[in-house]
């Protein structure tokens, strides 16, 4: 019955939201710019996407011969007669990044590592031109000065997968700490203006005095901050996928098809932001009812930043399973999953209950911090 | 009636003994004024009252029962107003109303009674879908004085009402605390205004340094100090009971 009072409380933190443009700002549309441009910077960063622009150039005119055999794997690559001033020419004026040119006796790499599409080309070119020296029955390639082994002494075990999966891991790492930061950082704004901030306002006394029990009036505001925190991280995923969608379509349609159409990978994500939501809840609560200065506890909540951040960061010097486990740092690894479409939920639900006893402990400590407020 | 007995509050965070030893007897349909020079424990016994802290030794009772016992059935029965307490500044009067009444559990239909009496007494009407940030010290010590009455509480409890007010809004609160005890509502008023005690209490009692030292009616007091005035007796009673503090160093 009393459960209302819970309701109502929200009902008003959600108002508070409302009347609060900048807030709704930093939940909905931040996390979404962010993550936009990351994606954008992260594929561009990484090679994958299909910005720069590439020439083969064959003085012995088998461009088309070559085209024929080599377009379909190598889109970004323009197949072309001529020779090594053509190539350099275009690179000067800036229409291509990078270049292979096919002579007599070898293949010759042009490009110019100052340029970062350029050197994001380079990794392209060094394999067509592999392929080009089986096709051109082996011959040998130059990287400028530096002479390149011949093909069959070159021996690549990683798979188009492999090289994907590993993007694919850069990526979700920086992406999930920007989303998790987002998260963080609307938690430290909502715990300040909410729970800190009914002290300093001196508006706590008036809730004190209701009938409503103190624990429900808090539960109400944890509820709410929790309701909208997973929507700005929601917002982050989404546009984390729709910055994959726009800037990197090929590995999209990959990931999409490797993760199947069960959509089971939403499930997998709205777990993965449940944990973090519930974790990033905890933290902030706590340290905002510690304090009944919002300056106090903006000092105070930099710790928390830091443990969302080192929870993030997990995976990258912890290989074990065990991260799996963990709130937050099971992210990259469980996303990783999800591209291969080998999910596991008891990890995923471990952590989400890790993530709700550290809810229940900051609400315990936090309703004693609150209760002590008055002295 | 409300009866306090050997009432003790020490702040465990600085060991400071705020209230020492106060016993008072608050008659219903009464204001009864609370006196004392500052620092005398008057807001603490008052937030001690209102349920805001908790008492170190000694007892409240409301009528009979004892606070500790029933907090929240008590919480519903009184209204605690200082100049201390505020309102959230991004609403207005009307979302505070219902917010409040809402939590004080009551409908719909009540809190919309309730307030449209209150807010037009209180010339809020005409402001309500302001936020209350934007208020006046005196439109938001009235908006306050409506959202804490909103539940129609039995016992008043107000730390100095009306300091800081002007002479007009002073006025409608002794107005309409008037009202109040006409209906049978208990007031505890905290004030240093001597003037609004003798205009408008029934009953008072005294503070010094944590004690009380005297509990009667306002013509009582001056009697029983043997001189004419309020202000004569209430400076008899502080120089009678102060115990003057040592004063280290130079």
């Amino acid at each position: 019955m009393h459960n209302r009072h819970v309701l109502h409380v929200m009902a008003s933190e959600w108002k508070k939201t409302r009347k609060t443009p900048v807030q709704l700002v930093m939940m909905l549309l931040v996390p979404v710019l962010s993550v936009l441009f990351l994606s954008w910077g992260m594929d561009y960063i990484l090679g994958i996407s299909s910005h720069y622009k590439a020439a083969v150039f064959f003085a012995d005119d088998k461009a088309a011969l070559a085209e024929e055999v080599l377009a379909g794997e190598y889109p970004y690559f323009s197949f072309r007669n001529g020779d090594k001033e053509d190539a350099k020419d275009l690179i000067y004026e800036g229409k291509i990044d990078t270049a292979l040119i096919v002579g007599e006796e070898e293949i010759r790499l042009i490009y110019d590592s100052s340029l970062l599409n350029s050197s994001a080309a380079l990794k392209d070119s060094s394999d067509i031109a592999a392929d080009l020296s089986m096709l051109l029955e082996g011959k040998e390639y130059y990287d400028g000065m530096q002479l390149f082994y011949p093909k069959e002494e070159l021996i690549d075990m990683s798979t188009p997968m492999d090289k994907l999966q590993k993007h694919i891991d850069q990526l979700a790492g920086v992406v999930g700490m920007i989303v998790f930061l987002m998260m963080a950082s609307n938690a430290m704004t909502i715990s300040a203006r909410s729970i800190t901030g009914e002290k300093e306002r001196q508006t706590f006394d008036t809730l004190v005095l209701c009938p409503a029990p103190l624990r429900k009036i808090l539960l109400g505001k944890m509820l709410i901050m929790m309701a909208e925190i997973f929507l700005s991280g929601v917002m982050g995923v989404l546009a984390a996928i729709a910055g994959m969608a726009i800037w990197s379509r090929k590995n999209f349609a990959t990931i999409c098809e490797q993760a199947g159409q069960d959509g089971l990978w939403i499930l997998v994500l709205i777990l993965l932001l449940l944990a973090v939501t519930m974790a990033v809840t905890a933290i902030f609560t706590f340290i905002g009812s510690a304090f009944s200065q919002t300056k106090k506890a903006s000092l105070f909540s930099s710790a928390g930043m830091v443990i969302v951040s080192v929870a993030a960061m997990l995976p990258t010097f912890l290989t074990t399973d065990l991260v799996k486990y963990i709130p937050m740092a099971n992210w990259t690894p469980s996303i990783l999953d999800i591209c291969r479409h080998d999910i596991h939920f008891v990890p995923l639900l471990v952590a989400l209950l890790i993530s709700a006893a550290l809810l229940c402990i900051s609400m315990i400590l936090s309703t004693g911090l609150w209760e002590r407020t008055s002295e | 009636m409300i009866t306090i007995e050997h009432l003790k509050k020490t702040f465990k965070k600085n060991k400071v003994e705020a209230v020492k030893d106060v016993s008072l007897e608050i008659h219903d349909g009464q204001i009864f004024a609370l006196l004392g020079p500052n620092g005398a424990g008057k807001t603490t016994t008052m937030r001690m009252l209102s349920t805001l802290l908790d008492p170190t030794a000694g007892t409240i009772r409301y009528d009979g029962k004892l606070l500790e016992q029933s907090d929240v059935d008590i919480r519903r029965r009184i209204a605690f107003l200082t100049n201390e307490i505020r309102l959230d500044g991004q609403f207005t009067p009307d979302e505070l109303a219902d917010y409040y009444g809402r939590l004080y559990e009551m409908t719909k239909e009540q809190i919309e009674k309730n307030r449209d009496k209150l807010f037009d007494y209180f010339g809020i009407s005409e402001f309500r879908d302001r936020r209350y940030e934007t208020f006046s010290t005196g439109m938001k010590q009235k908006t306050s004085l409506a959202i804490c009455l909103l539940h129609d509480p039995d016992t008043i409890i107000f730390d100095e009402p009306t300091n800081g007010l002007d002479i007009l809004t002073q006025h409608l609160i002794e107005e309409y605390l008037l009202r109040l005890k006409s209906e049978g509502k208990c007031i505890i008023l905290s004030t240093h205004i001597l003037d609004l005690v003798s205009r408008m209490a029934d009953r008072v009692g005294v503070i010094v340094d944590g004690k009380s030292v005297f509990c009667g009616t306002v013509e009582e007091l001056p009697q029983a100090q043997g001189v004419n005035t309020l202000e004569e007796a209430f400076i008899k009673l502080y120089k009678e009971n102060h115990e003057e503090k040592a004063i280290v160093g130079k």
